[in-house]
């Protein structure tokens, strides 16, 4: 096991020991190679980027974010690195720009050590789909940590980073950090741009983060969030100030348990009766617990797939071989070096998709898919809307089963989409949602509960989400 | 929803996409799976239901036409796998 990073505190108020922190969670990551949590290691870039901190901080500058050691999804671009999606499709490409989320971030001192593995084009749920290998549970790895931004969950559940940029579109986030009993949040659509995020279900994305708990979560949420000119449907909503840090919850709440949330087939009762004791514990801190329903919910995740595939159709056209990344070399016509290259260049999962998406998307089944599912959308929307009249926010499991094994379900599809059952509604209603760790199965393998809330509303449902990591301790 | 074998090959036609011989089989049960479990949203009453496009109250956003930042041409062309001085080279369309 790795020693641990000093905090980012402790490395704010030292700055002369940013460089030795920054090479030493270098080199952990390097001897945690078998899980494969990164696939590009950015050694220079960061060292340079710890002494120019250093420098800034002692001349004096306020750096909110001074201290913090990062990873980042590599779905997600800083500007002359390598950007590979996990795919072979985009081969050594170097990214021509920075992602706002990431300019934000630095800006404000923080320093990237890597970009992480994920499922390619973080289509996955397992983290078993990159072109760079598939990524190991540190807690036993011969499991999955769950995806698409596994890389990133390992990397902060291993201790090679303080926190970690993952992106999500159907619960690439929460549902890894559930699997690696670390914290992960899904801001609200919108809440933070997504110029610079390799878009995949463009309705749907969302740069997303993970921490060893809530209050990191907010710090980096803070300085990354805001409108940004260069992405049209990031939110004008005033970023609230946090300079303070999450701060204690003194009202107290209306907590909804939506039923449908716990009767799924095939459901690990541990993770029923772990998330039914978290609702104890918020009862006993005086919240009130009130039963509600979301019936439209059991049918997410059609609605989810259909409008994924049918957004990353369209999305994943600009993959072509002409530009940039890895052309066929057996190409010698103009239609070859599409379809040779697309044919080899992208994984079984990603062709899979863009296949049912074009599909959906055709003459004679456009109404009765992509459509209809739209309007089950609205309906999905619509019931959350309505139980948030009743509640303030939701609590739930964030995944019907902990952790599978790796292998598990790679030839089977639907049972692999079924395991992001509970976090895509959050993600077609555009909500924001946190997972915490809240225990651990038989075989010792992390159980997550999620807290939703309306729109807009994350330092809530981080405050409720603290006081579970407060009032639970889970057993590392 | 029964998607046949012609229609995997005219799909991955039309998304661009050559798939092997022995691949073809293998995406038609894929998506005979994925599309049979799509399909319980026929269950769903959706009738008088507005199909949601966005989640936010999107309104259209208009900049002003001026020149910004531009990609400098020698960083748009290095990566390309196949290029000339000043352009991206495809093979010849015409011969």
């Amino acid at each position: 096991m790795s020693i641990p990073l000093p905090s980012p505190e402790h490395l704010r108020q030292n700055p002369i020991q940013l460089t030795k922190a920054v090479s030493d969670a270098l080199k952990q990551a390097r001897d945690g190679e078998h899980l494969r949590a990164f696939i590009t290691l950015l050694d220079d870039r960061a060292l340079v980027s710890a002494e120019n901190v250093c420098a800034r901080l002692q001349a004096g500058e306020k750096l909110p974010l001074a201290g913090w050691i990062l990873a980042v999804k590599d779905n997600i671009a800083i500007r002359d690195t390598r950007l590979t999606c996990g795919s072979k499709i985009l081969g050594d490409h170097q990214a021509t720009f920075t992602a706002t989320a990431v300019k934000r971030l630095e800006a404000a001192g923080a320093v990237i050590i890597g970009k992480t593995n994920l499922d390619q084009f973080a289509m996955g749920s397992s983290s078993e789909m990159s072109y760079y290998g598939e990524v190991r549970n540190p807690h036993d790895p011969d499991r999955v940590p769950g995806g698409s931004s596994g890389g990133s969950a390992v990397a902060v559940a291993a201790g090679f980073c303080h926190a970690a940029l993952g992106s999500e579109t159907g619960g690439s986030v929460r549902q890894p950090a559930a699997f690696c009993g670390i914290a992960g949040l899904k801001p609200t659509y919108g809440r933070v741009s997504r110029y610079g995020l390799v878009a995949f279900g463009s309705s749907l994305d969302q740069i997303s983060f993970f921490g060893r708990d809530c209050a990191s979560i907010l710090s980096i949420l803070s300085v990354a969030a805001g409108v940004d000119p260069r992405d049209s449907t990031s939110a004008p909503e005033p970023v609230a100030d946090c300079s303070k840090g999450l701060l204690p919850l003194h009202r107290k709440l209306r907590i909804g348990i939506p039923a449908e949330y716990f009767q799924t087939e095939g459901m690990d009762e541990s993770i029923v009766s772990a998330t039914r004791n978290s609702a104890e514990e918020l009862k006993a801190l005086g919240h009130s617990l009130v039963d509600v329903s979301l019936p439209t919910t059991a049918h997410a995740i059609p609605v989810y797939y259909v409008l994924a595939v049918a957004e990353a159709s369209s999305n994943l056209a600009r993959f072509d071989g002409a530009r940039y990344g890895w052309r066929n070399p057996q190409a010698n016509s103009v239609a070859d070096v599409y379809n040779l290259t697309r044919g080899e260049g992208f994984g079984d999962e990603v062709r899979r998709r863009i296949m049912m998406g074009t599909y959906v998307l055709s003459a004679g089944y456009h109404d009765a898919y992509y459509k209809k599912a739209q309007r089950v959308r609205r309906l999905i929307f619509e019931e959350f809307l309505s139980v948030f009249k009743q509640v303030d926010v939701l609590l739930a499991p964030t995944t019907p089963t902990t952790a599978f094994k790796i292998g598990e379900k790679i030839d089977d599809p639907v049972a692999m989409y079924l395991s992001d059952i509970f976090t895509v509604p959050a993600n077609l209603a555009g909500i924001p949602a946190v997972s915490v760790p809240i225990g651990c199965d038989e075989r010792g393998m992390p159980i997550g509960a999620q807290i939703m809330g309306p729109h807009f509303s994350e330092e809530l449902i981080l405050q409720v989400a603290s006081q579970l990591e407060e009032r639970i301790e889970v057993a590392s | 929803m029964n998607v046949s074998r012609e229609e995997v090959i005219k799909v991955a036609e039309l998304a661009r996409l050559k798939l092997r011989e022995e691949e073809i089989d293998k995406f038609q049960r894929d998506l005979n799976s994925c599309f049979n479990y799509f399909d319980q949203l026929r269950q769903v009453n959706t009738e008088g239901v507005e199909p949601l496009h966005h989640l936010l109250n999107l309104r259209n956003v208009t900049e002003a036409d001026e020149p910004g930042e531009c990609l400098p041409r020698e960083v748009a062309l290095r990566d390309a796998p196949d290029r000339t001085e000043e352009f991206f080279r495809m093979p010849r369309v015409i011969d």
